[in-house]
């Protein structure tokens, strides 16, 4: 008899456990709108967003642009106490060329605009 | 992976949003630097009882892919059947600076070739005064103590343990600390004559003071202000608590010291429960069903407050003031399921097969809100003229299946196989299962009727094959549009990394064999281990070209081979009635290897090859340490770069020896780690301001013309050689000395003993700096072993007492 009731129980809660667990939903990003959602039928404020994202997009690196151009056009001198390779990365030192082994950290594309 | 009871312990780090100040992360750089805390600090390792390490494939074949790196199972303490026990201790103790650089004995002349007319000035009107600024940041002696009590004991049907621990310790600088509570409660009950239930329960509350150190690029860290200011600056309050700006760099760090404050709470519980079924048992069969139940739930904030009289703060030099308030809920749940069968065949063969299902949920979210321009001395959020706020959300499912089967012929022939299969919401198809399969094979020599040779006690020879996978970091899948603001309008930005929907796991294929040898009924045994293990599909975020709109993106692109020895030798040289010594030395070594690129190399870590970096290379090690050179260093003229150290160290070695004779116990655990290269630019910074302590020694120049501080800025853009340094060490990690007290003194019903004990307090290497373990970018696998002005190591010395009372009858 005992045994008859806890296969049962046994039986009951593999069960359970097993439909629950097999199914894992595809996840959406849960902190940002995707890019794959816009690109086919993308509503018009989806478009509008885009827009105001582009607009913002090429105005918000301009100090760093700025800081940049300005720099390897010799139209200042960056003081950067704590980061002296700002101006070695920028302008080359001795062997140290501007190139993209020594700005490790500055986008591609930003130093391919400036070079 | 650490699973505490079964239990998947959540180990994040998690940011407490100091970059604002620091913009450590910026100019381009995405790596924080925020040096956050890993949470299995909350552990309380009081209640811990034993600690069981499982590699790769054999890991990860019952806990699935996020095991696939090695699990840390920890099993905490349990009651016994029997009277209760009652177990009290107290440790007290003080740290300090594990080792001090001293200063740079200044002049006239050299404080005003580092500091010009403005230092030539200041140093005049001190009269060239000086002050320790080591000390005075970094010479606080830290009070520690921590008090515990635990009760155990049980009956034949239940058992229980219940331990509290009181732990409040204070750092080697003014203000940073640790306080922490922690409650445990684990109970065993045999519900029926077949059922068995088992409840793990913790509760930990904590508060830990952190201060300000490490990178930053607004040279306002405590760390990087410190290094920037020559000894002959006085940076001390006046009467009245007013503060100096510091002449000459940006914040003055006894300022910064005494008045910010960065904490981290932490409430976490963590709840487990094993219920063990007995379906069928027979002469011949044993069939068990298991369930296991994890739960890990924790709250975290964080408060960084930096008041608007600061330097950086005050007259348009920062944002008037900020607060950021970080708040992190975390729950993890993880479930499994799994049928056992015992099957005897004969009295010589007998089969085992598990077949199991386990389920990991992970939900984590992270709200920092910074707010600044504040209004006078408060802090509130809602007190500023302009608040931010950033959220993120980590949602993770994992499911996996795994079956096994072992044989086992009379001990002598052992044979494992099994095939896991897991599926993930962290790969590009969440459904998608992926399968690894693995084997075994052990044969004990010894258990041959023929085996003759008495002295030997063991002689084991194994081998194992298996494979297991890594999901893709979390996000890896995702392209996502980022919240942009533009004229008074949001709108959403294509982020720079491209995601890959279609990313599969990392496959790890692992195989080792090796033997395990006793002699003298296993008083000495010795166990020789050698592997090899290839990870393929590396998932990598790779450069793209911009045409691609993208600079970045993530991508499966890389293979790296491992191949490594691990030997332990455990001994008891001497045992008699009165003297007792054990031994237990570990030796281990790995070498690794890029085998597939599809990429062209590529620079990753640290601060760019003018200082030196790793870099990806098909047919080298994934930690060498790479940067431009001079015509004495060996550059590669294709690259422009030459090789100057890997972050991997050569081998380690850690030897522990307890020593007891009659009620004297003497315990003392030495590593040495033999090679291995740091990044340390913390001489870098310090060289700049001229603040090196060996500025002025020679040594390092081969021609013995320049002073070090000297030779290495005249190597700043010309080589990376002189900032890759050897991390080699040998270090005392421990040493303590107890003497038991006789039980007669205490009547028979308590026995107490009474030590002291150090830690780190011993250490010889070479680096130059505060300790070469060091990380400025936490435990990145590929860009640890870099250090910008860390906040310095400590040791520490401790007295204790612990008495345990054995009740003589029943509560």
């Amino acid at each position: 008899m005992k045994l008859t009731i806890n296969k049962k129980i046994i039986l009951l809660f593999t069960g359970v456990t097993f439909f629950t667990a097999c199914k894992v939903d595809t996840l959406n990003d849960p902190n940002n709108p995707s890019s794959s959602g816009i690109v086919i039928n993308a509503t018009l404020g989806e478009l509008q967003n885009l827009v105001t994202g582009t607009e913002s997009a090429m105005r918000e690196s301009i100090s760093f642009y700025m800081d940049d151009v300005g720099v390897i056009g010799r139209e200042f001198y960056r003081f950067s106490t704590s980061d002296p390779r700002f101006y070695i990365r920028s302008v080359g030192k001795r062997l140290a060329q501007c190139s993209t082994t020594t700005h490790s950290t500055l986008p591609i594309h930003m130093l391919r605009d400036i070079v | 992976l650490f699973i505490v009871d079964g239990v998947f312990y959540d180990n994040s780090s998690i940011n407490a949003g100091l970059n604002f100040i620091s913009k450590a992360a910026g100019q381009g750089s995405t790596a924080f630097q925020d040096n956050p805390s890993n949470r299995i600090a909350d552990l309380d390792p009081e209640d811990i009882d034993r600690i069981e390490i499982l590699k790769g494939a054999s890991a990860a074949a019952i806990y699935g892919s996020r095991a696939a790196a090695g699990v840390v199972i920890i099993t905490t303490k349990r009651g016994k059947s029997g009277k209760p026990r009652i177990e009290l201790s107290q440790t007290f103790g003080m740290q300090m600076q594990l080792r001090k650089l001293g200063q740079r004995s200044w002049t006239r002349e050299k404080a005003a070739a580092a500091f010009g007319a403005k230092g030539d000035s200041i140093y005049q009107a001190n009269n060239g005064k000086v002050y320790d600024y080591e000390d005075e940041l970094y010479g606080e002696h830290g009070m520690m103590s921590t008090s515990r009590l635990s009760v155990s004991g049980g009956s034949d049907k239940t058992s229980y343990y219940l331990g509290y621990t009181y732990k409040d310790d204070e750092g080697i600088v003014l203000g940073t600390g640790y306080r922490k509570s922690s409650f445990r409660l684990n109970v065993d009950q045999k519900v029926t004559n077949f059922i068995d239930l088992s409840v793990n329960s913790n509760y930990v509350s904590s508060r830990a003071d952190r201060g300000y150190f490490n990178n930053d690029n607004t040279s306002t860290s405590m760390g990087v202000s410190f290094v920037s200011t020559p000894a002959w600056v006085d940076l001390h309050p006046d009467a009245n608590g007013n503060y100096p700006n510091n002449p000459v760099a940006p914040s003055n760090f006894l300022q910064t010291r005494d008045l910010i404050t960065n904490a981290e709470f932490v409430e976490r519980v963590l709840m487990a429960g094993t219920a063990t079924v007995k379906i069928l048992q027979n002469s011949r069969n044993n069939l068990k069903f298991i369930a296991r139940g994890g739960l890990d739930q924790y709250t975290l904030n964080t408060v960084a407050i930096f008041p608007q009289e600061l330097q950086f703060e005050k007259d348009g030099n920062g944002t008037n003031g900020a607060s950021i308030y970080g708040t992190t809920l975390n729950k993890g749940t993880n479930l499994s399921a799994l049928l056992v069968h015992d099957f005897q065949m004969n009295e010589d063969i007998s089969f085992r097969t598990q077949l199991g299902i386990t389920a990991e949920n992970l939900n984590q979210t992270t709200t920092v809100n910074t707010g600044t321009q504040m209004i006078g001395t408060q802090t509130n959020i809602d007190q500023a003229g302009s608040i931010q706020a950033d959220q993120e959300k980590i949602i993770q499912k994992d499911r996996g299946y795994f079956i096994q089967e072992e044989f086992n012929y009379a001990d002598l022939v052992l044979l494992t196989v099994g095939l896991r299969a897991d599926k993930s919401s962290r790969n590009g198809d969440a459904n998608k299962l992926y399968y690894f399969p693995k084997a075994s094979a052990a044969f004990n020599v010894h258990k041959l009727q023929s085996w003759s040779f008495e002295n030997v006690s063991q002689l084991k020879v194994r081998a194992a094959y298996g494979q297991s996978g890594n999901f893709a970091p979390f996000g890896a899948i995702y392209s996502p549009l980022l919240p942009t603001g533009f004229n008074g309008t949001t709108g959403s930005e294509i982020t720079l990394t491209r995601g890959n929907e279609t990313l599969k796991p990392e496959r790890q294929t692992e195989f080792e064999t090796g033997f395990d040898f006793g002699m003298f009924r296993d008083r000495a045994t010795l166990s020789f281990t050698y592997y090899s293990k290839k990870v393929d599909d590396l998932i990598l975020d790779v450069v793209t070209p911009s045409s691609s709109g993208f600079t970045k993106a993530w991508k499966n692109v890389a293979a790296i081979e491992n191949h490594g020895l691990e030997i332990s030798l455990a001994a008891t040289p001497v045992s008699n009635k009165d003297f007792k010594w054990t031994t237990t030395t570990n030796f281990w070594q790995n070498n690794a290897k890029v085998t597939r690129l599809d990429v062209p190399a590529f620079n990753t870590g640290a601060f760019g090859a003018t200082l030196g970096t790793y870099r990806i290379e098909e047919g080298k090690s994934p930690t060498q340490i790479v940067g431009i050179g001079g015509p004495d260093d060996k550059v590669d003229p294709a690259t422009g770069l030459a090789t100057y150290g890997d972050g991997e160290p050569d081998f380690n070695l850690s030897s522990s020896h307890s020593l007891i004779y009659k009620n004297f116990e003497f315990n003392v655990l030495v590593h040495w780690k033999k090679g291995g290269e740091n990044i340390n630019l913390s001489t870098l910074l310090s060289d700049i301001f001229g603040t090196s302590p060996d500025f002025d020694d020679h040594g390092l120049d081969p021609t013995g013309q320049k002073v070090n501080g000297a030779y290495r800025l005249a190597a700043l853009g010309v080589t990376a050689r002189p900032w890759v340094e050897d991390a080699s060490y040998f270090r005392f990690r421990e040493i303590g000395l107890s003497y038991r007290l006789p039980s007669s003194m205490f009547k028979n019903v308590a026995q107490v003993k009474v030590g002291v004990s150090g830690r780190n307090l011993i250490n010889f290497f070479k680096y130059n700096s505060y300790d070469p373990e060091v990380s400025n970018f936490g435990s990145n696998a590929i860009s640890s072993n870099v250090e910008v002005t860390p906040f310095p190591s400590s040791k520490s010395f401790s007295f204790q007492h612990h008495c345990q009372f054995q009740l003589k009858s029943d509560l």
